[in-house]
């Protein structure tokens, strides 16, 4: 094939827009990725914060009173109560 | 190719790495011997622009990969084609083609010392059609791109000795069924 044919193929400008069509896709592609990694492990945060809170939730808080007397007026055998002050 | 010519490619390269329009400069020396290449084994215009131009455009993404292993540049280039080529051919589920150039045919035939007419060439470009297309792959690249062995085998990813037995098995042949003495390895 003669020379002159073949330079009607040759076109270097092309092949660099390709190129750089290549490299823009590639970055795309890579903030794509970076974006589904952080957005996997802000939802696997969110997940674990939502199940902490729902597990301190779920169970019974045990807390003291100090130096407080408790009494218990609704006992039937309580000296305090109206109803066996009469009896009596 | 020259010492100070592989290190010259390699000093363009290394500028490519950082500034790819600097990759331009190899292109424009390397496109009409890998177009020509190419087509030798397509047959096809249009499909060896675009296999070039994908050649090219590996050849830029890759350049980070490119390590110096004692072929010229042009050997990479030309195992990029070769890769490109045998691509093509498999998604296409086609058998490879080799165009040879009654040209260079006759440029094979003038460098022995065997009287030669019309006859010989017909009878030859019709024999080296049946030959095989890995003896035709190593004849091809020996004597019509003038490569040696060693950048042979690292086109065809096969050995030093393998690329030479290939070589010489096709040239024996030629050497039975027509009585050519082709130089085996430019010194015989």
């Amino acid at each position: 094939m003669s020379s002159g044919r073949i330079a009607q193929h040759r076109n270097y400008a092309d092949v660099m827009a390709r190129h750089e069509r290549d490299i823009r896709l590639k970055r795309v592609f890579r903030a794509f990725v970076y974006f589904l990694i952080i957005a996997f492990l802000l939802i696997l945060f969110f997940f674990f914060k939502r199940w902490e809170a729902r597990e301190s939730a779920g169970k019974p808080v045990a807390y003291t009173r100090i130096g407080e007397t408790i009494k218990n007026t609704d006992s039937p055998n309580s000296l305090d109560h109206p109803h066996e002050q009469h009896r009596g | 190719m020259s010492e100070a010519e592989i290190q010259q490619e390699y000093t363009i390269l290394e500028r490519a790495r950082k500034n790819p329009k600097v990759f331009g400069e190899l292109y424009e020396k390397y496109f009409d011997r890998i177009f020509n290449y190419v087509f030798r084994q397509t047959d096809d215009e249009d499909l060896t622009s675009d296999l070039c131009s994908q050649t090219f455009l590996s050849a830029l993404k890759n350049l980070d990969r490119y390590e110096f292993r004692g072929v010229p540049f042009s050997a990479w280039l030309y195992k990029i084609a070769s890769n490109e080529i045998n691509k093509h051919y498999r998604k296409q589920k086609r058998d490879k083609v080799f165009s040879i150039e009654e040209l260079r045919v006759r440029e094979l035939i003038e460098q022995t010392d065997t009287d030669w007419d019309e006859e010989i060439i017909q009878r030859l470009l019709n024999y080296l059609k049946e030959l095989p297309t890995d003896m035709l792959e190593v004849l091809e690249l020996r004597f019509f791109e003038d490569k040696d062995f060693r950048e042979i085998a690292f086109i065809l990813d096969i050995t030093e000795s393998g690329a030479k037995m290939r070589t010489y098995r096709a040239l024996d042949r030629l050497r039975k069924n027509f009585n050519l003495r082709i130089k085996y390895d430019g010194k015989e």
